[in-house]
């Protein structure tokens, strides 16, 4: 009896645990997605995020500076503020489309299978087979600097995950009854794949586009922070953190404080990616 | 005689036991590991009959449902469909062809897409020839009264509905092209038996109405012999009897028929002796017994039994594949 009621404890406690996780990643999720969309509508914030002012350069977090200034006298408060709605269009779009091109190659590849399968998939695995920090990297100096050409970069690098899971989804669904009662009634496969195979692959994606959305934050900040990407003036997370840290020893907030806001947002869509897998997995509630 | 709706000619469905770029159906490698799931089988349909096979759970049946629809391709054989061969159709013919010749699948749950509505699911293979939208809606109205639901389930979801009424909406889909031919792949073996009944009532009763022929296939003898007018026994991928249903029911021919009716359960303790005990397990369809297919487990088996394989043959008004079915018989 002492043991159950331990173990139910137990059980209580790790759920409790679990659902603070979520709520916090929530939280982080929907902070982030409000400061940008209130930020990109109205505009407003505290400073101007480029006025350059070298009376105030390095000053330490205070009331008028919540973060504090960098070398430039600029407030890294309104700069984060004001490169969050780039982070969020970066990463909706490089997920977005991801997905919607995964999600053809995908099925298309699974539901044919044979030759169109071999030929999408091989072209698939000539990505994957790069690291794709690399990758990205490569794509992104060839390419050259600007926010477009780093989405191109990251989704050159993001697609062929999402096609290779729309594929794995779309072999399972072909072989169900539904998909062979409508190839005996006719339909040709491009319908099939349309109405059956695609809306019934969505949901899975979606589950992982979400937790996806706070890596491709990371890879963002890091194509940045290597100069790739966002160019100066305007900024970018990963780019303030290049910035700030040759004053490291000085003015620790400079590099510390932006490089902290990376990783809450990213923690933030992982947590949140988790609470939707298990809201929507029965297998992992307890 | 009444003319000919279906007629299988040596069909044959062998798959590659492995997968990938050598061991292909035709390939040198797969010769030695091929699934014979259809292993030659010839039967005609008639207007006005239903057929019923009956077989072990994994001896081809459904296979020989999806090869005779054309959802895979025959490895060998001829499918005529009023004398015209629909194996050579291209696949633009095919696709006309296609609402003559429907299915009724065994798992309700999975042969409805959850993603889509009653009225959209039960409408799909009408639109394909139907364009008026109009009539589209009528015909899917008054289709889903026909077979027992209301026309509120037509706005909902597959899974608003209990395994029943799914069945419901997947005959409502097969009927609603008004098809010549309806094949029934287990179509009660996922539902309780008092839906069983109901199921197997309303088939009959679309049957009356619209004329079309069933070919019902089960493991459950009194689900086939209830829906049928002749059965056709299957053991490892072939036919090895068939015969008018209440004939073949009480006097099976073939050994295994004998087995397959002596093993259904009857509440009558008296009848034990009419059990015979199979021997051993079904052998596995990538390696067949050579000669005939049953004889590692007839109990009749003979020396001939291990060489040559028996062909259908006419034995009193029915095709048995069997060597000593006269010697079975005297003794």
């Amino acid at each position: 009896m002492i043991s159950t009621t331990k173990q139910d404890m137990l059980i209580t406690l790790r759920l409790i645990r679990k659902n603070i996780l979520s709520i916090v990643g929530i939280v982080i999720v929907s902070l982030f997605v409000v400061t940008s969309l209130f930020v990109a509508l109205t505009g407003m914030l505290p400073y101007d995020p480029n006025e350059i002012n070298m009376q105030r350069r390095l000053l330490p977090p205070s009331f008028t500076h919540p973060f504090g200034t960098d070398h430039l006298g600029r407030d890294i408060f309104s700069r984060v503020l004001a490169a969050a709605p780039l982070d969020l269009i970066v990463a909706f779009t490089v997920v977005s489309i991801s997905l919607i091109i995964g999600l053809i190659i995908g099925s298309v590849a699974g539901y044919y299978a044979g030759k169109v399968d071999q030929i999408l998939m091989r072209i698939t695995d000539v990505f994957l087979a790069f690291p794709p920090l690399i990758l990205a990297v490569a794509v992104a100096v060839a390419l050259g600097a600007g926010i477009d050409k780093l989405i191109l970069a990251l989704l050159i690098v993001w697609w062929p995950i999402y096609s290779r899971m729309a594929r794995a989804s779309a072999l399972s669904i072909k072989e169900s009854f539904f998909v062979k009662a409508a190839k005996i009634s006719g339909l040709n496969s491009l319908i099939i794949i349309r109405k059956h195979i695609i809306p019934n692959t969505v949901s899975t994606l979606l589950i992982y586009a979400t937790l996806d959305m706070g890596t491709v934050i990371l890879y963002a900040s890091v194509l940045s922070y290597l100069g790739l990407g966002a160019q100066p003036p305007q900024s970018e997370w990963g780019r303030m953190v290049f910035d700030g840290q040759s004053y490291l020893i000085q003015a620790w907030w400079s590099p510390i404080i932006p490089g902290l806001v990376i990783f809450f947002v990213a923690l933030g869509f992982n947590l949140m990616g988790d609470a939707i897998r298990d809201i929507l997995d029965p297998r992992y509630r307890r | 005689m009444a003319k000919v709706l279906l007629r299988v000619e040596n069909l044959k469905k062998y798959f590659p036991a492995k997968g990938g770029l050598f061991y292909t159906e035709k390939g040198i490698l797969a010769k030695a590991s091929v699934i014979h799931a259809v292993d030659d089988v010839s039967f005609n349909l008639f207007e006005n009959e239903n057929l019923g096979i009956v077989g072990e759970s994994g001896c081809g049946k459904s296979t020989l449902a999806a090869t005779i629809l054309l959802l895979y391709k025959p490895t060998f054989g001829k499918i005529y469909f009023y004398d015209k061969e629909i194996t050579q159709l291209s696949s633009e013919e095919l696709r006309r062809l296609r609402p003559k010749l429907q299915m009724v699948f065994q798992d309700p749950y999975s042969s409805l897409n959850p993603r889509m509505r009653v009225k959209d699911i039960v409408a799909e293979p009408l639109s394909l020839i139907e364009k008026n939208k109009y009539n589209v809606t009528q015909k899917v109205r008054e289709i889903i009264v026909k077979v027992g639901l209301r026309e509120e389930h037509l706005e909902r979801y597959p899974h608003e509905l209990s395994a029943g009424q799914r069945q419901r909406v997947a005959i409502a889909r097969s009927i609603i092209t008004n098809p010549k031919l309806v094949i029934l792949d287990e179509p009660t073996s996922a539902l309780d038996v008092s839906t069983q009944a109901q199921i197997l009532n309303l088939l009959k009763d679309l049957q009356k109405e619209y004329g079309m022929n069933y070919i019902s296939i089960s493991h459950n003898i009194s689900v086939v012999s209830y829906m049928s007018d002749r059965i056709a026994v299957m053991y490892l991928g072939k036919i090895v009897e068939i015969g008018k249903t209440e004939d073949l029911i009480i006097r099976p021919k073939h050994p295994y028929t004998k087995i397959l009716m002596g093993s259904i359960p009857l509440p009558d303790p008296k009848r034990r002796d009419y059990m015979m005990e199979v021997i051993g397990e079904t052998p596995s369809p990538v390696n067949i017994p050579t000669g005939c297919r049953f004889h590692p487990r007839c109990p009749y088996a003979k020396e001939i039994c291990k060489v040559s394989e028996p062909n259908l043959r006419e034995i009193e008004d029915r095709l048995v594949a069997c060597h000593l079915v006269e010697e079975i018989e005297k003794s």
